[in-house]
């Protein structure tokens, strides 16, 4: 056996109630590490072409990596793979903390879930005392409707605290195709991953286990995880220790970066009304960390207490502050909090969330929605409480409001509502644009364009590119925006947080030595580059064969500037030149397609050379 | 303030003033230049006074006893200077006070104290611990020409030498602050920063063309957060000299933004949204607007 490894993943099929252990091929350990790259990998061969997201044959995989349960800080986290109802492409999310670390206990490297259960259930899986796992099936009849967090506090409750949860909330039994899936109040935010969950009919999945892998090098292990431990004190992190994410707000404001009103602009002139409490520490009410994390960047913070939302704290990242703020022009802190809260509560991707209702509102404003059927609210920007009965509206079936309409994401609203409005849904691939506007920062606006999981920061660090060099030439942009998503493709294979990034001199170096001293593997910095491209080709052969088009690589019209005005935005003929350099630079076709012989991907795919 | 008896002041000013950008001797120093203010201060207690200045260097009219000598090569160090001083002071006095036209802090207090401390020792020399002060040192003339010429011949350049066969007395400056409690007289001026610097020890105005440039700065994330400060102006002609005065308006960012006087990798600064400085010498202009932020921008 692999040190680090169980050199195998659970199958489980729903429908039949039928579980196996596929073993996994050392050359695809070699390749793929873990989280997404290994989630990429079981994706694509547990999967047929075609296939709909939601059905039975959808495939939902867990996906941990070698370095979880090490002492390397940050290492306590998973991977979330399937394909997106909300793009029908592929998606990959993470998530952290003890589930990560119980779930590896259970003795293997994934879970794949496919099938159906015919009832609503809970989902238990154990190993504890057993050689292999166990699963069964409970009636999630008294959960059903709650919050995740209710149903994690719950079930611990009724079952025993030595039980960890991973749970949807009511968006995912609804299989709103931007739901999450969430443990512990942390979200596997994007994509859509909780509605297929609950296309499953899982409720909540709940692992325990006392399985251990032995790590090749224990003394290497320990020494560098002291060392990383050290400097994830150092001032590179110390932003998201002392402030948190939302301290990009005021920064992408000045850079007239801040997704505003739906991206009609990039500066929100009452910016500093919402910074107020980024710097004000008398209204956070407390920091958290994930488990096997040395920084601690969750801030949570207090809501007003008139709030009906059922939280007594709310944690805020930059994301969720730009989506249920600026982005609908609303600036007072206390709704958006509410906001965020109730996205929460209802397990709501809050950037989707927010940039589907921020299309509404542009909507409106151009008279796009005259349906005399929708009898409730206005949407207009820079209501707080109108985004807040709006979030609400999407929980509800309601005739005459816009709970339907806002369920199918922006661009599925834009199909019904037709009139051109495609143009105005801040989306690629169906997935909303996170909160980086793409008009000043060329090189995000090429990451979110070609990225496999649709408009993305976390699979590329393309912003870090326009945030440290300016360079006017398409090409190196575009070896710029490949190398950060390569780096993005291995961190979340490891799986280490991003949020350390800044730590490493030489991340590939020092990647390749944890590898080596937890796994005994011969990783290398040159093994681990040619890793990322592997990954990165996985995730787009999946597409492709899912019936990815080059003219899905595109940013929304309404983000260009026509080539007067090419100073200030983005044209799309500089775009299209990024991303012609781009795809040349993958070494795939000038279109996009991956020209990797087929054979190659196929085989490592099928492999079942077992240890 | 009674003479020293066979005792010349040798004043170096032929450097190239290049961080300066403007020739030492002629800064503006109260109603005179700077070189005729520190001739006239060691005038009060040297009778031989000795200018050495690179060939064709333009000096304020000084007075009729102060003596002038040019190097023989310009930017040689001051060595070169040293030897042509001393050969030319070597005629009248056994012993000469060296120091720069830059040093207008001087106080003649220290000079005496130094020179009290002469005995039977070729060099008095004052020590900080970690820097020795060659240009604020008494030399016994003869001795340490001779030694200058064999140095020079050997192509050694560095005054520090001089100490290797010479008999000296290092003299702690912690032991000068009982004549100079400030330890003013070791301050010299390299740039625009250190002249506003002495002027104002020395409650004189800054003249017009010597105005600091005033910058908007903008703090964002940590700095701010540390420094409970968002935008104010300040004074700096170059980034480096930015760095500088950051740390000393604010000492809450040492060890946390700002690092052996350079920014931490984690952070950067900006001039507007487009332009990343990085160069610390690097000239900023009125008005710029510059911005310290974290290197890590997004999420």
């Amino acid at each position: 056996m692999t040190p680090g490894y169980h050199g195998k993943y659970l199958r489980i099929d729903l429908s039949t109630l039928f579980i196996d252990f596929p073993p996994i091929p050392i050359g695809v350990i070699s390749d793929c590490i873990g989280g997404v790259g290994l989630g990429a990998w079981i994706l694509t061969r547990e999967t047929i072409s075609g296939y709909d997201p939601l059905g039975n044959q959808a495939a939902l995989i867990f996906a941990l990596s070698p370095l979880v349960g090490t002492p390397l800080t940050t290492s306590a986290k998973f991977a979330v793979i399937a394909k997106s109802p909300l793009t029908n492409r592929i998606c990959d999310a993470m998530c952290s903390s003890h589930f990560a670390i119980a779930a590896k206990k259970l003795g293997v490297d994934a879970i794949c879930i496919t099938g159906k259960s015919d009832k609503p259930c809970i989902l238990f899986m154990d190993s504890l005392g057993q050689d292999n796992v166990s699963i069964r099936l409970v009636s999630a009849d008294s959960y059903w409707g709650q919050s995740a967090s209710e149903t994690e506090s719950s079930i611990r409750s009724d079952q025993g605290t030595e039980w960890q949860i991973l749970s949807i909330g009511k968006a995912g039994e609804m299989q709103i195709p931007f739901a999450t899936l969430s443990h512990d109040g942390r979200h596997a935010g994007r994509g859509g991953l909780g509605a297929v969950m609950g296309s499953k009919n899982i409720k909540a999945i709940a692992v325990r286990g006392d399985k251990r892998t032995i790590i090749s090098d224990p003394e290497a292990t320990i020494r560098i995880a002291k060392s990383l431990s050290q400097r994830s004190f150092s001032p590179a992190t110390a932003k998201y220790r002392e402030l948190g994410t939302v301290a990009n707000l005021l920064v992408f404001n000045r850079f007239e970066s801040l997704p505003t009103r739906n991206f009609q602009e990039g500066s929100f002139q009452e910016a500093q009304e919402l910074v107020k409490y980024d710097l004000a520490p008398a209204r956070k009410i407390t920091r958290n960390s994930c488990a096997a994390c040395t920084i601690g960047c969750e801030h949570i913070y207090a809501l007003d207490s008139k709030s009906g939302a059922a939280q007594k704290g709310v944690r805020m990242e930059y994301e969720s502050l730009f989506a249920l703020g600026p982005l609908c022009g609303v600036s007072n802190s206390h709704q958006v909090l509410e906001a965020s809260s109730l996205c929460d509560f209802y397990g709501l991707d809050t950037i989707s969330t927010g940039g589907t209702i921020a299309f509404l509102m542009e909507c409106a404003s151009r008279n796009l929605i005259q349906d005399d059927t929708l009898i409730r609210i206005k949407p207009e920007f820079g209501h707080g409480d109108t985004v807040i009965q709006l979030i609400h509206e999407m929980m509800s079936d309601m005739p005459g409001i816009y709970g339907e309409l806002l369920r199918l994401g922006s661009r599925g609203a834009s199909r019904q509502i037709e009139q051109g409005s495609i143009a105005f849904a801040q989306q690629v691939k169906g997935m909303e644009m996170p909160g980086y506007h793409p008009r000043k920062l060329h090189a995000m606006a090429l990451g979110m364009a070609v990225g496999c999981r649709g408009a993305d920061h976390n699979r590329t660090g393309a912003y870090e590119i326009d945030f440290r060099d300016h360079s006017p030439d398409a090409s190196a942009i575009a070896s710029s925006v490949i190398e950060t998503e390569d780096k993005a493709a291995i961190m979340d294979s490891l799986i280490l947080c991003k949020f350390i990034r800044g730590v490493f001199t030489d991340f590939y170096e020092e990647a390749a030595d944890m590898l080596c001293a937890v796994t005994g593997l011969a990783h290398s910095r040159e093994s681990l580059i040619a890793s990322a491209k592997w990954i990165v080709n996985l995730r787009k052969s999946f597409n492709q064969r899912e019936g990815w088009l080059p003219s899905e690589d595109c940013l929304p019209s309404s983000i260009f500037v026509n080539s007067e005005d090419h100073e200030n935005g983005l044209t799309q003929d500089r775009l299209e030149a990024m991303i012609l350099h781009y795809n040349l630079g993958r070494g795939w076709s000038s279109e996009g397609f991956i020209v990797l012989d087929p054979n190659v991907i196929e085989q490592l795919i099928i492999t079942e050379n077992s240890f | 303030m009674p003479l020293i008896p066979d005792f010349g002041i040798i004043i170096l000013c032929g450097g190239e003033s290049r961080r300066m950008g403007f020739p030492k001797a002629l800064l503006p120093f109260g109603s005179q230049t700077m070189l005729e203010f520190l001739v006239h201060k060691s005038l009060t207690i040297a009778s031989e006074i000795v200018v050495v200045l690179s060939p064709g260097q333009k000096l304020p009219p000084l007075p009729p006893k102060v003596q002038l000598i040019e190097d023989q090569v310009a930017y040689q160090g001051p060595l070169t200077g040293m030897q042509s001083g001393l050969s030319l002071i070597s005629k009248v006095c056994k012993t000469a006070f060296i120091t720069a036209t830059d040093s207008p802090l001087i106080m003649t207090e220290l000079i005496e104290f130094l020179y009290s401390r002469m005995d039977a020792n070729d060099i008095v020399m004052p020590f900080d611990g970690k820097y020795h002060y060659p240009l604020t040192s008494i030399y016994r003339v003869q001795p340490v020409l001779n030694q200058i010429n064999t140095l020079l011949s050997e192509n050694r350049h560095r005054p520090f030498f001089l100490l290797e066969s010479l008999q000296s007395n290092i003299i702690s400056t912690t032991e000068l602050r009982a004549v100079d409690p400030n330890l003013g007289s070791f301050r010299n001026i390299n740039t625009p920063m250190d002249y506003r610097e002495i002027l104002r020890i020395a409650n004189l105005p800054v003249p017009f063309n010597f105005q600091a440039t005033k910058i908007n700065m903008e703090f964002y994330g940590v700095p701010r957060l540390r420094t409970g400060v968002h935008s104010f102006v300040v004074e700096a002609e170059t980034v480096d000299e930015l760095i500088r005065e950051l740390s000393r308006l604010f000492p809450q960012l040492i060890h946390h933004v700002i690092c052996n006087h350079s920014l931490h990798p984690a952070y950067k600064l900006m001039r507007g949204t487009t332009e990343f400085l990085t160069d610390p010498s690097t000239i900023l202009n009125p008005d710029d607007q510059i911005l310290l932020l974290s290197v890590d921008a997004g999420g």
